[in-house]
């Protein structure tokens, strides 16, 4: 993730971890992220060219890094 | 670890989504949501670079954390498929909260809807045929992770029942459905070394795993 010179921002969705966390009453009350649809551009990827949505990912636990398109 | 990074989606954000501004993100920062994409932890790779091992143990025991699933009325269905599915933690195992026939257990492992009747554990067979022989396959549905727990055998006779590598094995990955309730695809299949057995069957059972906590 070596960022380019034109620092263009991109997210890369690291992966479905598994198995989703615990949820404990503190955490029951904190709002979901707002939701998005971005295009996959990854041409290694199953999803290559298709929308992804956080949504996809529920029930399951999902981690993201913002990084820098290379 | 590479092979695994290469195959995730990057995603380009753009004027319309502004994720990182409606996320509040800034460069460099891992965030991790539950299963319901409620934020777990947030980190940042600049004032925690993961090249110091302190940094690099610190972030990796809180996504282990994070990846355990919570059980808290110790009936082995994770609480927040339960949540997801119910609101409430009522299901048990052998509960049938649809009338489809299909106890809770098997909907969660199986990755079924345990709210529609219309929606069942479902087997494909299919004849694989590895360097040229035919045998037996299994293609279905199972809830993606290792929350869920199943055991693939065959039998000659439907008394007797095998697994273990010799008999059923399974091919390729786990293919996640990305259906936003953690379904997944998988297949099985007998080796090529079984073929031109006479009779051959296959059966999927899901198995009750022992809450974590209590005693075995």
């Amino acid at each position: 993730m070596t960022p380019s010179p034109i620092m263009v921002r991109a997210a890369l969705l690291l992966a479905a971890l598994g198995w989703l966390a615990a949820s404990t009453p503190a955490q029951a009350q904190v709002t979901p992220m707002p939701d998005f649809q971005l295009v996959d551009q990854n041409p290694n990827s199953p999803r290559y060219r298709g929308t992804v949505s956080p949504r996809d990912y529920r029930l399951q636990i999902s981690a993201y890094y913002f990084g820098a398109a290379g | 670890m590479a092979k695994t990074f290469n195959v995730l989606p990057w995603l380009q954000d753009t004027t319309a989504a502004e994720v990182w501004t409606r996320w509040q993100i800034a460069y460099r920062d891992v965030l991790v949501v539950d299963a319901f994409n409620r934020p777990l932890l947030r980190d940042n790779l600049t004032s925690h670079d993961l090249g110091q091992p302190q940094y690099y143990n610190a972030l990796k025991a809180a996504l282990l954390a994070a990846a355990v699933p919570a059980d808290t009325d110790a009936d082995g269905l994770p609480d927040d498929w339960e949540l997801g599915w119910f609101g409430n933690l009522s299901p048990t195992p052998t509960s049938d909260e649809d009338g489809d026939g299909a106890d809770s257990l098997s909907e969660f492992t199986f990755g079924s809807s345990p709210a529609s009747a219309a929606s069942v554990p479902t087997f494909l067979p299919v004849v694989a045929r590895p360097g040229g022989s035919q045998v037996l396959a299994m293609v279905f549905r199972r809830f993606v992770g290792s929350a869920a727990e199943l055991v693939v055998e065959t039998s000659s006779d439907l008394v007797t029942w095998s697994s273990g590598p010799t008999e059923v094995f399974r091919s390729g990955t786990v293919r996640n459905l990305y259906d936003g309730v953690g379904g997944a695809e998988v297949r099985y299949q007998q080796p090529s070394g079984a073929a031109n057995r006479p009779a051959v069957f296959m059966r999927a059972r899901a198995i009750l795993k022992t809450p974590a906590g209590s005693q075995p």
